[in-house]
């Protein structure tokens, strides 16, 4: 038996990219013909298998996936919820942060206040030269 | 395609990974565990999954990693060795299945699994490639080897079929 062609059909069996003119000349020969029948033949053997699990293996997966799901969606809650805190931390610090360099950059308060009147503004000193 | 929930997954998929997973075992509870567990991970990782479509290849990687941590354990364990031995069909009915189950264990087990994928999961010789780590050529080989072997075991009954 030619390998390159038995292998050829097994790929067309398959449906991958075969070469047609491989499988053409595969073809021609019975022998070839009867092994691609036969690869037929077990795909439907393979196929035909009716075996499955148990009633009560579907029950339990049932229960299981339920359980699964519950406990995962818990743990995207636990997650968001943690996540949302760092989140309002980040934010809170980074708030107060602002808070404080605003404040340093704002000029002191005043502690006294100097008033000037406008009389004391005129001198009573007289020029030497007058 | 929006996400699809485990259970959208379990419903469509546990067939053919509980066939697999048996026809590599030939141990019903095994493959059912193997399953339960297959949807267990998936429950868990189901947000981390970057959805493409096939994610059949996604549950049969999980599936044949999850076979290959027990056939180590059985290694490992001679006394659950001998208790893996093929359980009985109880239905008489079946002797088609029992000749395939006969056939398939004289693959090699490379063989075995890349055939499975291809049958039994209706893999492609790339994610086949990827799941069993190794080249779309090496797959291909591997199914052919495998489909030859098959063929010349079952010659006999298929044709008692026919």
């Amino acid at each position: 038996m030619n390998a390159l062609w038995a292998e050829e059909l097994s790929r067309l069996v398959d449906a991958e990219p075969v070469d047609p003119e491989v499988v053409a000349d595969a073809l021609e020969s019975p022998e070839t013909r009867l092994l691609f029948v036969g690869f037929l033949r077990l795909r439907a053997a393979v196929r035909e298998d009716r075996y499955g699990p148990s009633v009560a293996f579907h029950d339990r997966m049932g229960r299981t996936l339920q359980a699964a799901e519950r406990q995962s969606t818990d743990r995207r809650v636990v997650l968001r919820l943690v996540a949302a805190l760092i989140v309002t931390a980040l934010l809170t610090g980074l708030g107060v942060e602002s808070w404080r360099r605003w404040r340093d950059d704002r000029p002191p308060r005043p502690n006294r206040v100097l008033r000037f009147d406008a009389s004391e503004w005129t001198s009573n000193t007289t020029r030497s030269g007058s | 395609m929006g996400q699809r929930t485990a259970a959208e997954l379990f419903e469509q998929h546990h067939l053919a990974l509980f066939r697999y997973a048996y026809r590599q075992t030939h141990r019903r509870e095994i493959a059912e565990d193997v399953v339960q567990e297959v949807f267990v991970r998936v429950v868990r990782n189901l947000d981390a999954y970057q959805e493409n479509g096939r994610e059949v290849a996604w549950l049969f990687t999980i599936a044949r990693r999850l076979l290959m941590d027990r056939k180590r354990s059985l290694d490992r364990c001679p006394t659950e060795q001998l208790l893996s031995e093929p359980e009985p069909h109880i239905n008489g009915s079946q002797e088609a299945s029992v000749a395939l189950a006969e056939a398939l264990a004289c693959v090699p087990d490379a063989d075995r699994e890349a055939f499975l994928l291809k049958e039994i999961g209706g893999l492609t010789y790339e994610e086949i490639a990827a799941v069993c780590q190794v080249t779309a050529d090496g797959v291909r080989s591997r199914i052919y080897r495998a489909r030859i072997r098959l063929r010349d075991a079952l010659s006999a009954p298929m044709k008692g079929m026919r």
